[in-house]
């Protein structure tokens, strides 16, 4: 059984599988909300927009994990004063936020020149390099959006519905949709440090997705989310230990494996029931 | 005596430089159902909105509590995971605290909400999964299980079978009883004459308010709709007369004061649903 204790001997690969439980978790719980609202390009934008926040945090030795959360902040701020005061659609005002701050970025890193710190690994993650600080920092991240979510949980699902009897039954959607904005932006922050910002959109949409194929109920699909982020974050790790790939990649491979096996198997969705109902609805030959 | 539960002064909303509704003034007693009609853009659902507060507007709103609320056709997400017991749950949300969870006895209302509008044996089938007619009644049992005494219910009925229909109009006959004031916005103008107390018609603002006997008139309803009127007869749905805006005071003054029978309004659509 040592292929399975083997990749928690070190401390290294401890700290990036508890890190990949906790965003794998994070992931999957958010994920409900960005699958439900349609938000997969948001969740894509703000991993490309927080690249000018972690520019200019590595130029002034700051936290890089900071500066991309002032940048995202900054992006989704922009999006939905865009979408709302240029009478632009929200997806064309995200299209155009967060590639201009993604060539901001660029711009900045190549007007600043080398720098001491990899940035790049903002951008393609460094799974083994997360620190104690990195893991403590996730943790707190976590389970203060766990907190929020737990609190505005039910406006949260009301303007997820149905947002105009929401706002008529008293809840300010707009503010809550930016809330949700600025949770996603932070939870997108934390987690582009492990599996990198072109990965990151996998841990936010494939499991919540996943689960949708096979629940009805939004308590269920969140519940099964969470388990299948976390079960993708820890089965990538294995993946990357034994076959010595990179881990960012495996995490994701999992994820969309999980995926394909739910649509095989879903009761109500799978192929494998479509396949089986249309066979029972076939009438017999005589 | 208790005010109105529903009182109007003054309504105007505006879109940039264009009015959408202009000095809307009206009042609605306790168990009472108004039909609020008016073509395609006249301003039902922006009044509706704006008396919720959802949209910014000058004049005074007050209602007696949070209203109800049944919003037009199926804007609600159909591919959420939501069960038709989690949705009319819903509708508890505002009265129950963050920190509390969804009780047996708001669970009880829930079902109760659901018994009525004859969707207890859908109450674990995923919302998507229903037809529109089920859908609509369990959106209703949404407003049924907020409950209060003002209920705003924009087409109700628009596009719904025949017994989700039934079951609609039965509920709202009973709130009318209960003593809550409902207002319906509609384009079924017989049935609205037939089963509502005091009609509102509206064309970005107010033609006419009062009951059907004194309100349903061929005048009425050629300036609210601005347009020609084709009058059905209502036993076989054949034209039996036409209805001119302008030219109705010359031939059609016997319409005035009477009931028209059956109406197709063949007004302007002037655009965004109203």
């Amino acid at each position: 059984m040592s292929w399975i204790t083997d990749p928690w001997s070190t401390e290294l690969v401890t700290r990036a599988g508890l890190e990949l439980v906790l965003i794998g978790a994070l992931g999957g719980a958010l994920g409900v909300f960005v699958v439900v609202r349609g938000l997969p390009f948001t969740v894509e934008a703000f991993s490309h927009a927080i690249f000018p926040g972690a520019v200019i945090a590595a130029a002034l030795g700051g936290s890089i994990v900071l500066g991309g959360l002032v940048a995202a902040v900054a992006a989704a701020v922009g999006m939905a004063l865009a979408a709302r005061h240029l009478g632009t659609g929200d997806e064309t005002a995200i299209g155009v936020v967060f590639t201009g701050m993604f060539a901001a970025g660029a711009l900045l890193l190549a007007a600043l020149g080398p720098l001491d710190r990899d940035v790049t690994s903002f951008l393609f993650g460094d799974l083994l390099g997360v620190t104690r600080t990195d893991l403590v920092v996730t943790a707190i991240v976590a389970a203060g959006i766990g907190l929020l979510v737990t609190i505005v949980r039910r406006p949260l699902v009301a303007s997820s519905f149905d947002p105009e009897a929401a706002a008529a039954a008293g809840v300010r959607v707009e503010r809550l949709d930016l809330l949700l904005l600025c949770v996603l932006a932070l939870a997108v922050v934390v987690s582009v440090r492990a599996v990198g910002n072109v990965l990151v959109l996998a841990l936010f949409v494939t499991p919540a997705a996943s689960a949708r194929l096979v629940c009805r109920r939004l308590s269920t699909t969140m519940a099964l989310a969470i388990a299948l982020g976390v079960a993708s974050g820890v089965g990538g790790l294995y993946v990357s230990f034994h076959a010595r790939v990179a881990a960012g990649g495996a995490v994701v491979l999992v994820a969309t494996g999980l995926f394909v096996l739910t649509w095989l198997v879903s009761p109500r969705r799978g192929m494998l029931a479509i396949a089986l109902r249309a066979r029972a609805a076939r009438p017999a030959r005589a | 005596m208790s005010p109105d539960p529903v009182r109007v002064e003054g309504l105007t909303v505006a879109y940039g430089s264009r009015r959408a509704l202009d000095g809307v003034t009206f009042t609605v007693p306790a168990g009472c159902i108004v039909g609020v009609i008016g073509p395609n853009g006249a301003g039902k659902s922006t009044m509706f909105r704006a008396m919720l507060g959802i949209l910014p507007h000058a004049g005074a709103v007050h209602l007696d509590g949070v209203p109800a609320y049944v919003p037009q056709g199926d804007r609600a997400a159909l591919d959420f995971p939501a069960t038709a017991l989690d949705v009319t749950l819903m509708g508890r949300y505002a009265s129950t605290p963050w920190w509390r969870p969804l009780g047996r006895r708001q669970r009880a209302a829930a079902e109760a909400a659901l018994d009525e509008v004859g969707m207890t044996p859908h109450a674990d089938c995923a919302f998507g999964e229903l037809s529109g007619g089920q859908r609509q009644r369990v959106i209703l049992a949404r407003a049924l299980a907020h409950g209060g005494r003002v209920m705003l219910l924009d087409e109700p009925l628009t596009g719904v079978d025949a017994a989700s229909a039934a079951v609609i109009q039965a509920t709202m006959s009973r709130l009318r009883d209960e003593g809550v004031a409902l207002l319906v916005a509609t384009h079924d103008l017989n049935d609205a004459a037939q089963t509502c107390d005091r009609l509102l018609f509206l064309n970005g603002r107010l033609m006419a308010y009062g009951t059907p006997a004194d309100t349903f008139t061929a005048d009425t309803l050629t300036r609210t709709y601005e347009g020609t009127l084709l009058v059905l007869d209502p036993t076989d749905g054949t034209p039996i007369g036409v209805l001119d805006e302008g030219a109705h005071h010359d031939h059609d003054h016997s319409h005035d004061r009477e009931h028209p029978s059956g109406h197709r309004h063949e007004g302007h659509d002037r655009g965004p649903p109203g």
